[in-house]
């Protein structure tokens, strides 16, 4: 059941696939971003 | 006689470690209190091992949880002693263990006694009880000297098996680590090999044994209600015999038990073996479905594939799910998701950061052949049909559909391309079609990159254009398995891809 709508498989001009990579680019990079976020150091000052 | 023994199991036989790790022990312990157990491999150099030990037991190579069991039961330490501190050449025993482990460690006739921290570098702790079981306490987390919790906990593991002889030591060892012996299952579906025997060593007898061989499913139902497993437990994980734990992996899926879950599933990845082209193409394949296709379903409540090799099912959803229908498809586990979806059971949720569970992959062409074509591609279909999802308009059918029909149209895609390119007049489609193709490939190199990169698997660069070709292969295949899918005969037969015994911990 592994495939399916990987790119290279069933990939070409699907819009399943394309809302499943923007979802999965929203909820990583998303993670990504907020974990950089977090450890920025706080820049203001008093 | 102490009431404490040391079973030494190193991971390899050679080494000044062995020796500092077995020197420590006998400091602590005496030499009489110490086993050893070791590969009789032809490489095996005794030297400073016979000096100092004298309970030295060979056995056949294979896994470290294999060695374990067969020490224990050789010396029969779970009768001679109060608990078994089982550690590698990566431990040693520090001065005072012995009186650590005898005024702490041991309370007798209790399953749940200490929690090992990991600088004590213990790496399992097998204590008698008043059953006569082998206990682990690695994990577990007890009062030092309070009250011990020997009660159910709130989800079990139940393992079905059937003749898994060469893999049930390493994983059942692993799941009484997640949730104590007392807690795990075993469904030996009539096996003809040393299963039952295995299963009740690791248990403590927790073993329903099936009339007849008659399937995984009937298997799975007669443990649940042999043990009354769904009134006991708040929820139950469902592990194949050759799918291995990672430690925390069912702790964090029970984390996210909420009353309308029905289904929980854990990140799965692909149980390494090394220089196999088949292991290393459905690692990269899985790393790929977990990120790209069971998040974003997760994100839409859509989840349409469930590895009933290693599920939580809550005990509601497990009370009803038609496990007989189940039994007459290839693929039961797809249908109990059916059941869930359509019966609106409760929603099945995804958690990407959980500890991996590994699961055994085909090892040969053949093997994976069998495996896809001839049992889970073919099932899709006959699901599908029993289903009738194809006439369904929810949006679990309507993804899962477009996601079968994205095969078929890859399969078709050399034929959309020629009739692309004698459509488009020639300027346009000579240079449309390589822009689609390359944009495709760059696609697959982003992605075998950030794989490489992450995992440390640099091979996935190199292979990936056979990775390509392999799957294309399959939606050829898949396509052409509808055809097959009407010549099924019923489910209810076990079909497990070759079984290769673990070797060390360099599976891992």
């Amino acid at each position: 059941v592994y495939g399916g709508l990987l790119p290279s498989t069933g990939g070409f001009l699907n819009p399943l696939r394309a809302l499943y990579i923007l979802i999965a680019v929203a909820v990583f990079g998303g993670g990504w971003l907020a974990r950089k976020l977090r450890k920025q150091p706080a820049t203001h000052s008093e | 006689l102490s009431r404490v023994a040391v079973l030494v199991v190193p991971i390899d036989n050679e080494g000044e470690e062995v020796a500092e790790s077995l020197i420590s022990a006998v400091c602590e312990l005496g030499k009489s209190n110490v086993y050893v157990v070791v590969d009789n491999s032809e490489d095996r150099t005794l030297g400073p091992l016979d000096r100092v030990a004298t309970n030295i037991l060979e056995v056949a190579r294979g896994s470290k949880a294999r060695a374990v069991r067969e020490a224990v039961e050789h010396f029969e330490l779970l009768n001679r002693y109060d608990a078994v501190v089982v550690i590698d050449e990566s431990a040693l025993i520090l001065p005072g263990f012995g009186r650590f482990a005898e005024n702490d460690l041991i309370l007798p006739g209790c399953s749940c006694l200490w929690e090992a921290e990991p600088e004590d570098r213990i790496t399992l702790v097998l204590a008698r009880t008043d059953g006569g079981a082998p206990v682990n306490i690695g994990g577990l987390v007890a009062e030092k000297n309070g009250e011990v919790d020997a009660s159910d906990g709130s989800v079990c593991i139940l393992c079905p098996a059937y003749n898994e002889e060469p893999v049930l030591d390493r994983t059942l060892m692993a799941a009484v680590a997640e949730v104590g012996f007392r807690n795990v299952y075993v469904a030996n579906d009539h096996s003809q090999d040393c299963t039952g025997h295995i299963a009740g060593f690791w248990t403590g007898g927790n073993v329903y044994t099936s009339p007849q061989n008659q399937g995984k499913s009937r298997a799975l139902r007669g443990a649940i209600d042999h043990f009354a497993l769904t009134e006991r437990y708040e929820a139950i994980f469902l592990l194949d015999a050759d799918t291995y734990l990672s430690s925390g992996h069912v702790a964090a899926l029970e984390a996210s038990l909420e009353p309308d879950v029905a289904f929980a599933v854990g990140r799965i990845e692909s149980d390494w073996v090394s220089r196999n082209f088949w292991v290393a193409y459905r690692a990269f394949v899985m790393w790929m479905y977990n990120a790209l296709i069971r998040t974003p379903q997760n994100v839409l409540n859509v989840i349409n594939v469930l590895p009933g090799s290693s599920v939580l099912i809550s005990s509601e959803a497990a009370r009803r799910i038609e496990w007989e229908r189940a039994s007459r498809l290839v693929l039961d586990d797809f249908s109990m998701l059916c059941d869930v979806c359509y019966g609106k059971l409760g929603k099945i949720v995804y958690l990407h950061d959980t500890p991996p569970a590994n699961i055994a992959e085909p090892l040969t062409f053949r093997a994976y052949l069998k495996q896809t074509y001839g049992r889970w591609w073919p099932g899709i279909w006959q699901t599908m049909r029993d289903r009738r999802m194809f006439t369904k308009t929810d949006w679990f059918s309507i993804t899962n559909n477009l996601q079968v029909l994205g095969w078929v149209w890859s399969a078709l895609m050399p034929v959309i391309l020629l009739l692309l390119y004698s459509l488009l007049n020639g300027t346009v489609a000579v240079y449309l079609i390589p822009i689609m193709v390359a944009w495709q490939l760059a696609q697959m190199y982003i992605l075998a990159g950030l794989y490489a990169y992450r995992k440390k698997r640099h091979h996935a660069l190199i292979l990936l254009p056979l990775f390509v070709a392999v799957a294309y292969l399959e939606s050829v295949l898949f396509t052409l398995s509808f055809v097959k899918s009407f010549r099924l005969e019923l489910g209810g037969r076990w079909e497990s891809p070759a079984r290769v015994a673990a070797v060390g911990d360099e599976r891992r």
